[in-house]
């Protein structure tokens, strides 16, 4: 007999807390900070990551000047992570309704 | 052998700290060629001090002007401060080619030298040959203690750091 586990909620709180308080943060919240990035630091140039979590927190809050300004390739990635975001969810309760369905 | 990474852990960050030091001259906007690209997004810009552009975002652009920048400006403004950083950076390099030929250059880049080439082009100022130094010296050193992968792994990285820095040095 198969049991939802307490990791099982742990995920389903995380995913579900998570976006919350990404939303309650203010846009700019990523925008001062050090740079973290090995290639921007060691050599002034930067990779297709960078600028990476400030765009998504800014296209998260519907700031899509800022979005394509910090990296345009946010665009993408965004809707990626909402997509998987989406259907790691979905497995998640799947598997807890699984779960309860065979106890 | 602790004590010894650590050691080189400790040169490596010392390293970059200290040639994170170097200030650059203070160039004025209208002096730039980069200055019509900036002109182009808007001409008030070519008004603000240097440091003020180039840490200019969508959001404090609309806090200074109530305007929205929108998204092909907000890009010209990325790829304008770009330029802009870029022209300064290579303002800031004395030589330009120097008496060493290009050819010499990239030999020494592929003999694992290119901090010497580098160092001679600026007169040994200048961040570009320690962090080249830096990335071939190491590696060397960890590499001789484990196993050789290390500094060829270095080599390669110090090559290919020396080829994309070519271009500031021979520039004409």
């Amino acid at each position: 007999m198969k049991r939802a586990n307490w990791f099982d909620y742990f995920q389903l709180a995380f995913l579900i807390i998570t976006p919350i308080v990404v939303l309650l943060l203010p846009a700019d919240y990523f925008d001062v900070g050090p740079v973290l990035c090995p290639s921007k630091r060691f050599f002034d140039i930067e990779c297709l990551g960078c600028g990476m979590t400030r765009a998504v927190m800014h296209l998260v809050h519907l700031d899509f000047d800022s979005a394509i300004y910090y990296n345009k390739l946010s665009f993408i990635v965004a809707p990626v992570l909402g997509a998987y975001w989406l259907l790691w969810i979905r497995k998640v309760a799947t598997s807890m309704y699984k779960a309860r369905a065979t106890d | 052998m602790k004590q010894f990474i650590l050691s080189a852990l400790c040169v490596l960050f010392l390293g970059g700290y200290a040639s994170a030091e170097i200030t650059p001259k203070p160039v004025k906007m209208a002096d730039l060629s980069s200055a019509t690209d900036v002109q182009a997004i808007d001409p008030k810009l070519m008004q603000m001090g240097m440091d003020q552009f180039l840490s200019l975002t969508p959001a404090k652009y609309k806090e200074v002007t109530g305007k929205r920048l929108g998204l092909k400006n907000s890009l010209a403004l990325k790829a304008a401060q770009a330029k802009v950083k870029h022209e300064i950076q290579k303002g800031k390099s004395p030589a330009s080619g120097g008496d060493l030929p290009q050819g010499l250059y990239i030999l020494l880049a592929v003999l694992g030298c290119g901090w010497l080439a580098m160092g001679l082009l600026s007169g040994w100022e200048g961040r570009d040959w320690i962090i080249n130094l830096i990335i071939i010296g190491v590696p060397i050193v960890i590499g001789s203690f484990f196993c050789l992968l290390i500094p060829a792994i270095g080599w390669l990285a110090a090559l290919i750091h020396a080829l994309i820095k070519m271009p500031d040095y021979y520039r004409n």
